[in-house]
């Protein structure tokens, strides 16, 4: 009797054929591998949300196509549609309970079968791609940070997914530091990029475990990441030797781009500097075509034409690679000039695989700017930091001698430097500017309103807290 | 029979000579010989006797009151064995012989001797009972009548003249003789020893009902058995009914999320699984029983599968003896019931839109001139016909004591009552049966072909139709667009969509062996196997011509859609189980079944939708376009297995007392990995009053029987994977790494399966002569934990979750009373009525569902509240319409009236579950000719008339475009002083849903009514060659009377029909 019961056990055990139970995928590094590259990949679901909403946010588009802008007070009573912001909290939170089953497994039984550093690298990975994604929700939903101890957003590590409650802004981020330590530490240990690199190439049969580290978040762009939840939670220093650590170890393998490099290709990414990137091989159909192409309805573009409008002012000299990316077209109805963005057009030169997929989200400029920020001797900063960005941009050298020159000239850089990659308005956030660029203009500013930082959270997050 | 003679020949003795004499005494302890003087001094009455005869007689008591002479003598000395008679003059008193019967009693068909008979001399209620051969042995007085009772048989009374041996009674078992066994699909067994609430039903009763589908006529005949009305899908010959046993037993409705219908009953069909849509398609001359098991006791043999009962059906097994065919034909002509639509003629809705207030003056004058001209459309016709449908089957059968066969072969043809949506089936079966002493091989096979087309509109779309449109225009073309009211809405013609090549045709084709083999190891102890395979494919065909007018604001490449849906499935089970049964020392029955069963069900449903075709005469997907950007092929696959233990065990002490015991232990694929077994069980308990001894001898009780049990059968239809966290691959953007996977579906790996604890307490009573037959039971149903999908914050990954929450107690009451009015040989009257009375509550449920009963607000009335019950409306009250301002005034929870809606002042203002609801009937019989009528009442439930709401009170902007129901026009609110039922007429802010909508609905419906004839063998039928012949006409949902008006059927209507079936065997 106990034997046949037994048997029915075994032969109770069912697994669908287009889907595969948890159990059954965690047995062996390659299940786990898919697991973890699952979360990478669907990252690119949030990129229209931070290109998009977060960049208008930001200020940087002011263009004929109508399309809601949250803080431009659009009537839309569904902005959370519109401006994806629900998609991005479900998206966002379904990807870290991923996570989170991947972690719950690197430490349960089936853990075993990863030696050879994977333990150490799936782990690392899954806890920074966790603390990623709730840096990104905390600086969009939590409070700015003179009011850290407002609630914020909650922040999951449970596998079980049980409800947690709402942390307060500073509570928040001392997790996101945590898990960033945690998958830093982790890193350390086993990640390639720290001797060798990127490592873009493949190894043969498409087993790229421990290649192309800039798509993955590799120790160094975990290191900046962290830099930048240093400087969130207001820690300059650590924020600084972070982010000067990086650029001591890293800048042999993420160099800047030369004036050689830029001469012979096209490539808008910056991509030997980008630390870590999404690989998107629709990025033409589903994010340029879609958002910056010429005469597409609902197209994103900077205020007037580049001579006399926004662009004209964003940038300081003509040659910056970046302002390169402004292209002057007509606006959807053919009614005026306005400067379209061709950051994500298509290139289709040789080699241009190195880019023509890429969507960055972390690049080495950021160390030098978060270093910046971080220095307290204004000309050490500009020497060391600024102006070798600016060199690296095809611009002249600035100067400056008072913090906040300083601090115009580092706003200036992040508003160049992080077009069409959502990090301006968690600047502007930070410093809790009081005053943000006009968007419908081409250089005039407006006032943030109190409490204008902060997005409320998604109402069916809302209605179940009974909030 | 003799009995009543008797007692007439009697009374008319008494009559005449003792000329009416009457005595009034009481006493207590009187001798015989006293009683004699007393009557004596009393009437002047003489008695003639031998006072040997008298003096060993009892004292008797005499309660007597103004009562004739010979009744008082007959109560004092029958008893006794004493006879008197009234000669000239005086009363003569014998001691009366007393003789020594015997004999045997036997089943009349059958020969089989039958143990337990009751052999009792009906004046004194003194018997015996048969032995195991059927013997029996007793003395009785002279003159005296001895009844040969059995239940399940009709009862023999014989008058004892003398001496007797070889007195050998054969009974006829009475005519349902099917009710009196239960067959569970598993196990079978006699209805008097059976402990759990159950009831069968033999063909020739389904089929006094009518002669369409199975679950109609059980509908009718069982009050625990209930079909949900499809409000939305009338009669639709291709949607399957929304069926359940007692009520359900889960939330719904909160979240569909399951894969099948939580509250479906488990169908077994010839001791298999099988699905609703085989058994409401089942050909009705091919079914000899369906057996509806409610209880805990009868339903726990089916384990965790089985809390929402069970419906055993049993197919014919061919009878031995020499070739024999029969035929039995069914038509029925069906037409749509539109009496509950109340839409405006083209006057009325231009006079509408003109109070409204909402109406360009060019088009109202343009519209007006249509009208002026003649224009009235009637659009409800279209889309409906008269529908014909027609069945026809052929069965051969025969063979002898060893060999068996039986094949048959039938066709049907069903038409739904709208254009174009039909049904066709044919089915060939063929069943063996081998028996020798020991062995049994039987092998039952059956294949099924299908093809269904569905209507190419629904029917709403012609009731929206304003009737002031033409149909054609002048040169008689349907055109597509009937007006474009100043390009901001645009009204189609549903006539030209129906006009267009669109379909939708589904091709199903079914594959069914049954195997069973019996090993009758001894006479007490049987092995059985039995294995099924089921293999079942369906495909279906949509296709959307490029024309239809709902591509008309679609790019032109993307008009016109063919889908295909395909789904191969196939089942197979096992079972193995060992019968063991006996009786020892005469009274302890013992009944045991064991057996383990597996089972397997896989599906694999795929499909494709493919867009932009030219036009409609290529409908292959070849012609169109391709896929549209991003969609892709769908593909699902699902494998359930079950593997089960099962033990039902019974014990009866001298056919009274009954026990029976159930265990069941599951597991299946669908509990999780953590989880993959369950154990179910139930107890019965049974008391047969009728075989006590102080019932035992008499005919007055037949059947008295008391029933209660308890169990916990569990439900397993629900998702198969809920438990688990399932990842899906995804292929949105491939990357350099490889394989992508993400979790696609959460679970709860702490999910409890939900568990019912049903009770049942119930009893079968029989009286006189089976005159009357009662049964009742009362149950309660305790549903703990519940399952529920509840909203999750979207911050825990999901937003939907499925838990355990909170309890629902269903308690409810049936009862099916038959009453035999008028019973002789050639003429019978019965009258039936039957009742349900269901009531549910929600308990511990707190504020865990608060977000449904939020987004229910000014969506629907249901809310989740405890103490609520699933089926309570909630709404805020409303005082009616305000005569002064046409404003409506709404009670708060405080009672104050208001013209502020709030939701906060939400209250319970009625219940969709009627108060009781059943079926009443007769029938009636003489010489072959059966007339039968049941009629269906529900009473006490309320209803939210969502016509009312949609279609008189609340038509604002877009819904203009639409006809309305003539209450619009003539019960809103006109001018001050108005005392309406509705708002004023110019008002189109939408009315907040209150308690106006709210009303009392109590029906009659005629559910069938039927009329026929049989003949066994007379002479005009064996020139024909044949023996038996059977006609029956049948009217169903013929009338429907109703306190409300609302419409019912808004996709598709409800059909009357009328139909008939002719029966011929050769």
């Amino acid at each position: 009797m106990a034997l046949v019961i037994t048997a029915c056990n075994s032969w109770l055990k069912v697994e669908p054929d287009d889907r595969i139970v948890s159990e059954n995928l965690y047995k062996d590094k390659a299940g786990y591998m898919t697991a973890l590259n699952g979360v990478y990949e669907e990252l690119n679901e949030l990129t229209e949300f931070r290109i998009r909403t977060l960049d208008r946010m930001a200020q940087y588009y002011g263009s004929a196509a109508f399309d809601y802008n949250y803080y431009n007070g659009s009537s839309s009573s569904d902005y959370e549609n519109t401006c994806k912001l629900r998609t991005n909290w479900d998206k966002s939170y379904s990807l870290i309970a991923g996570c989170n089953e991947i972690i719950r497994q690197c430490d349960g039984e089936s853990g075993i079968v990863l030696n050879g550093g994977y333990y150490e690298m799936i782990k690392g990975e899954a806890l920074a791609l966790r603390a990623l994604l709730h840096f990104d929700l905390l600086r969009l939903y939590g409070p700015v940070w003179s009011e850290k101890d407002a609630e914020s957003i909650p922040y999951m590590t449970r596998a079980d997914r049980k409800t947690q409650p709402l942390l307060t802004g500073s509570a928040a981020a001392d997790s996101v530091i945590a898990d960033l330590r945690a998958a830093a530490d982790l890193l350390e240990k086993v990640d390639p990029v720290i001797g060798e690199g990127k490592r873009d190439f493949s190894d043969g049969l498409g087993k790229n475990d421990w290649n192309y580290r800039q798509y993955r978040l590799n120790y160094f762009a975990v290191q900046v990441l962290l830099a930048r939840a240093y400087l969130w939670t207001g820690n300059t220093s650590q924020a600084g030797i972070v982010a000067r650590d990086v650029i001591n170890r890293a800048s042999a393998f993420f160099p800047f781009v030369t004036s050689q490099y830029m001469l012979t290709t096209p490539d808008r990414m910056f991509s030997p500097e980008v630390l870590f990137s999404l690989y998107n091989l629709s990025r033409t159909s589903l994010i340029y075509n879609k958002h910056f192409a010429f005469s597409v309805w609902n197209v994103l573009t900077a205020y007037g034409p580049n001579s006399t409008g926004r662009i004209s002012y964003m940038y300081d000299n003509l040659n910056d690679y970046r302002q390169k990316m402004w292209i002057d077209a007509p606006n959807y109805e053919h009614s005026s000039t306005v400067s379209h963005l061709i950051k994500y057009q298509d290139e289709t030169t040789n080699g241009a695989e190195a880019y023509r997929y890429m969507i960055p989200l972390i690049r080495m400029s950021e160390a030098y700017l978060i270093a910046a920020e971080c220095e307290t001797d204004v000309q050490k900063a500009i020497d060391s930091y600024i102006n070798p960005l600016r060199f690296a941009r095809n611009s002249p050298n600035l100067s400056a001698t008072t913090r906040t020159e300083l601090m115009n000239h580092i706003k200036a850089e992040y508003t160049r430097e992080f077009v069409g990659e959502g990090q301006l308005f968690f600047y502007f956030k930070r410093l809790e500017l009081a005053t943000v660029p006009k968007a419908d203009a081409a250089n005039s500013t407006m006032n943030m309103p109190a409490g204008g930082y902060v997005v409320p959270l998604p109402d069916n997050e809302q209605q179940i807290r009974g909030l | 029979m003799a009995l009543m003679t008797l007692a007439f020949s009697l009374a008319l003795t008494a009559q005449t000579d003792t000329d009416g004499k009457k005595i009034t005494l009481h006493v207590k302890g009187i001798s015989v010989e006293a009683l004699f003087k007393e009557i004596n001094r009393q009437t002047g009455q003489n008695f003639i006797y031998n006072v040997k005869d008298i003096l060993p007689l009892k004292a008797v008591d005499v309660d007597a009151t103004d009562e004739p002479v010979a009744s008082v003598l007959e109560k004092a000395l029958s008893p006794q064995g004493v006879s008197f008679k009234f000669t000239e003059g005086s009363v003569i008193v014998k001691k009366a012989a007393i003789y020594p019967v015997s004999g045997r009693v036997t089943d009349m068909q059958t020969g089989e001797p039958l143990l337990g008979t009751s052999v009792f001399d009906r004046n004194t209620g003194i018997g015996v009972t048969t032995d195991l051969s059927g013997n029996y042995h007793i003395n009785v007085a002279e003159g005296s009548v001895l009844v040969f009772s059995y239940l399940g048989y009709v009862s023999v009374e014989r008058k004892i003249t003398g001496s007797r041996t070889g007195l050998d009674i054969a009974l006829v078992p009475t005519e349902n003789v099917l009710t009196e066994v239960v067959a569970t699909g598993i196990y079978t067994r006699p209805k008097e020893s059976f402990t759990g609430s159950s009831q069968t039903y033999t063909v020739k009763e389904l089929k006094t009902i009518g002669n369409q589908n199975v679950l109609q006529s059980l509908k009718t005949l069982d009050p625990a058995f209930a079909i949900v009305e499809n409000n939305q899908y009338g009669s639709d010959p291709n949607r399957l009914p929304d069926v359940n046993v007692r009520g359900k037993t889960s939330v719904i409705g909160l979240q569909q999320e399951y894969d099948t219908d939580p509250n479906q009953p488990l169908f077994i069909l010839d001791g298999f699984e099988s699905t609703l849509a085989v058994i409401s398609e089942l050909n009705m001359d091919r079914v000899e029983s369906i057996t509806v098991l409610k209880d805990a006791a009868a339903t726990a043999i089916y384990g965790s599968k089985a809390a929402n009962g069970v419906i055993v059906v049993e197919t014919k097994a061919p009878e031995a003896g020499r070739l024999r065919v029969s035929y039995s034909g069914n038509a029925s002509v069906s037409f749509a019931d539109l009496t509950d639509y109340n839409l405006m003629n083209a006057a009325e809705k231009l006079e509408f839109e003109r109070l409204v207030g909402n109406y360009d003056l060019i088009e109202y004058n343009e519209h007006l001139a249509e009208i002026r001209r003649g224009v009235d459309t009637y659009w409800l016709s279209e889309p409906l016909r008269t529908a014909l449908s027609h069945r026809h089957n052929l069965y051969v059968e025969g063979g002898d004591d060893k060999m068996r066969y039986g094949a048959g072969l039938s066709y049907g043809l069903t038409e739904g009552v709208m254009k174009g949506s039909d049904k066709d089936a044919v089915n060939g079966n063929v069943r063996l049966i081998y028996r020798n002493k020991r062995f049994l091989f039987q092998n039952y096979l059956t294949v099924d072909y299908s093809t269904a087309d569905r209507e190419k509109v629904a029917f709403s779309q012609f009731s929206r139709a304003i009737p002031y449109y033409r149909k054609m225009d002048e040169n008689g073309d349907v055109q597509p667009i009937l007006f474009n009211y100043n390009g901001y809405t645009t009204v189609y013609n549903p006539l030209y969509d129906m006009g267009l090549n669109s379909f939708s045709t589904t091709n199903g084709f079914g594959f069914n062996n049954n195997f069973e083999t019996e090993w009758r190891a001894t006479d007490d102890f049987r092995i059985r196997g039995r294995f099924s395979v089921a293999l079942s494919t369906s495909r279906n065909k949509t296709f959307q011509s490029p024309y239809a007018t709902m591509f008309y604001t679609t790019v032109e490449t993307e008009r016109g859609s063919y889908s295909e849906t395909y789904s191969g499935n196939s089942r197979y089970e096992g079972d193995a189980g060992l019968t063991y049964g006996k009786l020892f020392r005469e009274k302890h029955r013992v009944n045991a079944v064991t057996g383990m069963r597996i089972q397997r069900t896989y599906s694999n449903p795929t499909g494709y939708t493919v867009y932009g075709f030219i036009d409609d005469n290529y409908t292959s997907p070849t012609f169109s376009n391709g896929f549209v950007q991003g969609s892709k092929p769908r593909y699902s696959s699902s494998d359930v297995r079950s593997a089960s233990y099962y033990l039902n065990s019974g014990y009866a002490f001298d056919n009274r007392y009954l026990v029976d015991f159930n265990y069941r232990y599951d597991g299946a694929s669908v509990f999780g990995a953590s989880r993959q077994w369950t154990t179910t069980w139930a107890v019965g308990l049974g008391w047969n009053l009728h075989n006590e001894s102080f019932l035992r001898y008499q005919t007055a009780v037949s059947l008295l029987k008391l029933r209660a049990s308890v169990g916990n059968p569990g439900n397993q239809n629900f998702d198969a994977y809920i438990s688990m966290n399932i990842y899906g691959y995804t292929t949105t953007y491939p990357n350099l790494f490889g394989r992508t996977a993400l979790i696609t579906s959460w679970g709860n790996p702490d999910l409890k399966w939900q568990k019912t604890l049903d009770k049942n307490i119930g009893a079968d009573i029989e009286l006189f002569d089976r005159r009357i037959r009662l049964s009742l039971d009362y149950f309660v149903k305790d549903t703990d934990p519940l399952l529920v999908y509840v909203s999750a914050p979207a911050s825990t990954g999901s937003t939907i979750a499925p838990m355990n929450i909170g309890r629902q107690v269903t308690e409810g009451l049936t009862g099916t009373l038959n009453v035999a009015i008028l019973k002789q040989e050639n003429m019978a009257w019965n009258v039936s009525l039957n009742a349900r009375h269901f009531a549910s509550e929600y308990r511990n449920i707190g504020n865990l569902l608060d977000e449904y009963n939020q987004a229910g607000l000014g969506v629907n009335l249901q809310r989740f509240y405890d103490g609520g019950s699933p089926d309570d409306l909630w709404a805020v009250r409303s005082a009616g319409i305000d005569p002064a301002t046409g404003q409506e005034l709404f009670i708060s929870k405080d009672g104050e009236y208001t013209f502020t809606h709030s939701y906060a002042d939400e209250v319970k203002v009625g219940n969709s579950m009627p108060d009781i609801e059943g079926v009443i009937g007769t029938s009636f019989y003489w010489r072959g000719v059966t007339a039968s009528v049941n009629m269906r009442y529900r009473l006490g439930g309320q209803l939210f008339q969502s016509t009312l709401y949609e279609k008189v009170e609340n038509i604002s902007g877009g819904r203009l475009a639409y006809n309305q129901d003539k209450r619009a026009l003539y019960d809103r609110w006109k001018e001050p002083g108005d005392k309406a039922k509705f708002k004023g007429i110019s008002v189109t802010q939408t009315t907040p849903i209150s308690s106006r909508f709210v009303a009392d609905e109590n029906t009659l419906a005629g559910e069938s009514v039927s009329l026929g004839y049989e003949a066994q063998s007379p002479r005009w039928l064996q020139n024909m060659g044949a023996q038996a012949f059977t006609l029956r006409g049948y009217m169903n949902d013929i009338f429907r009377l109703s306190t409300v008006k609302e419409e019912r059927g808004l996709d598709y209507p409800f059909a009357r029909s009328v139909s008939f079936s002719l029966g011929l065997r050769f």
